[in-house]
């Protein structure tokens, strides 16, 4: 079943530029999406659309059944965004308060909250410095702490904004576990990036964006041949005719 | 890692228990009572204030150590005073016109700041910052025509942002000496080829703070902070009630 059905979706910048234009697309529940494309290819401004924070100038965005001008805290609740700079996210001024401001906002009861949080610090790794301020957390730390932010709202499905940028090796790694780790949970994934190699292992479904436009789309061993063409280097390993290899591997 | 001092440290001292409205209340109580202290009573206070230091968990020397910038500044302040008042001279030189009670009324009002300071750095290192947004919140509920939730979520925010200004800054700062701004010599032109930057920053990161805000429900009606009050709380205002009678006393 579909979580995310997204017809005829259009929008343009106040100065009349389009930046998406007649996207149709459809999420299955529990899939890996990898969205990739080029600087300024429309990634960012139909994740928005998927959380209400940008609505639907022309077309339709529904989520889990529901379209998204309907019922914004339900789309906010099952789609959690995790932006790419960990930094302008974190609000709470300690780890634990931090993860606890979703929940808090949906004026859950303080036990739920307690144990919500608890689990979601847990899932992330992050339960022993649920006491630590924010800006003291490395840049993978920082990550999953925003990731753990959306994991406390219980969202059915996780959107992720470039979420390997400005981390090292080992932050990468750190950071692709988890996010492997909470599909293989049953969540529903889409990660949206400029560089396949990271990701692409994991994935089941490719879409390509370029201008605004769906340029390509299907299972990554298909579709990855066309991302040259669109702006996006090609993984290494596909150019020496191999396959890409896990990073947690 | 002096400066850490200024944030909260966990801990499960007696101090760390204290409900946050309670210790709210004692600081603005000590600090009132505190105006009309002299220098018996602000020396005991001074004591008192270097031992719940310690007793939470937090060195006294440490606490000093953090604060030296405003002990410069309280020292300024005495100096100042004891020049500019007038009354019987300290010294013959005419050069150095310092007077007998502008130096005492100096060290007191330096010795009320360094006090209020003194505790308000135990309640911040004792206290969870969302207790004390809470504790905020809880008092200003009652006033009518005041958005408390949203004041509460500023006091919030701007704890949370202060250091993340700074490092900008320190960037910021960074990036221009690489340039060579140490070469111009117009202090007017380092500020503001220093302050355009930061000040655009921090408006882009505000935007993004507000967008993820909103991604994460952020409202009106939020969860409300559960309190807890026991008899541990009302002993230790008693205890602060009472001290502050027995320095109005004294004074």
């Amino acid at each position: 079943m579909d979580i995310i059905k997204i017809s005829g979706l259009t929008h343009r910048y106040p100065d009349g530029r389009t930046s998406l234009e007649e996207i149709d697309l459809s999420v299955a529940r529990g899939s890996f999406v990898v969205l990739a494309g080029a600087n300024g290819a429309g990634k960012s401004t139909l994740l928005k659309h998927l959380n209400g924070l940008l609505r639907p100038q022309e077309g339709s965005v529904e989520i889990a059944g529901v379209p998204v001008h309907q019922d914004l805290r339900h789309a906010r609740r099952t789609v959690g965004m995790v932006f790419q700079d960990a930094d302008s996210q974190i609000v709470g001024e300690t780890v634990y308060d931090d993860a606890a401001f979703g929940p808090e906002n949906l004026h859950w009861p303080a036990a739920r909250i307690r144990e919500s949080v608890d689990s979601a610090l847990e899932t992330v790794g992050l339960g022993k410095l649920r006491d630590r301020s924010p800006h003291l957390l490395s840049g993978g730390e920082k990550r999953r702490l925003a990731i753990a932010g959306v994991l406390a709202m219980a969202s059915e499905v996780i959107v992720l904004d470039e979420p390997f940028a400005n981390l090292d090796y080992d932050g990468v790694r750190q950071v692709l576990a988890h996010i492997v780790a909470l599909h293989a949970g049953g969540r529903t994934i889409i990660v949206c990036v400029h560089d396949l190699e990271k990701v692409l292992a994991h994935a089941q479904r490719l879409i390509i964006l370029q201008r605004g436009r769906i340029a390509a789309d299907g299972p990554p061993e298909q579709v990855v041949r066309a991302a040259e063409a669109c702006g996006i280097r090609l993984p290494a390993a596909i150019r020496m005719g191999g396959m890409v290899e896990s990073w947690l591997r | 890692m002096a400066a850490l001092i200024f944030g909260y440290q966990p801990g499960h001292t007696v101090v760390h228990r204290i409900d946050a409205r309670i210790k709210l209340a004692a600081l603005a109580l000590f600090s009132i009572v505190s105006l009309q202290a002299g220098f018996p009573g602000l020396g005991l206070a001074l004591v008192a204030a270097l031992l719940l230091l310690p007793a939470a968990r937090c060195p006294p020397l440490l606490c000093l150590r953090s604060l030296r910038w405003y002990l410069v500044l309280l020292l300024c302040i005495v100096a100042a005073r004891a020049a500019t008042t007038a009354g019987e001279p300290l010294l013959a030189s005419p050069w150095l016109p310092a007077s007998r009670q502008g130096l005492e009324a100096g060290l007191v009002l330096a010795g009320r700041l360094l006090v209020i300071a003194l505790l308000g750095l135990l309640v911040t290192v004792t206290t969870r910052p969302s207790h004390i947004r809470a504790a905020v919140e809880w008092y200003l509920r009652p006033l009518p025509f005041i958005p408390h939730q949203q004041i509460a979520t500023m006091i919030g925010l701007l704890v949370r942002f202060i250091p993340v200004i700074l490092t900008q800054s320190a960037e910021l700062h960074d990036a221009l000496r690489a340039r060579a701004i140490d070469q111009r010599r117009n202090p007017l032109r380092r500020i503001t080829y220093l302050g355009m930057p930061l000040l655009r920053r921090t408006f882009v990161t505000a935007d993004r703070l507000a967008q993820a805000m909103e991604a994460r429900c952020y409202g009106m009606e939020r969860t409300r902070h559960q309190w807890r009050t026991g008899a541990c709380d009302w002993t230790a205002l008693g205890l602060v009630t009472g001290f502050c009678a027995l320095l109005l006393a004294i004074s």
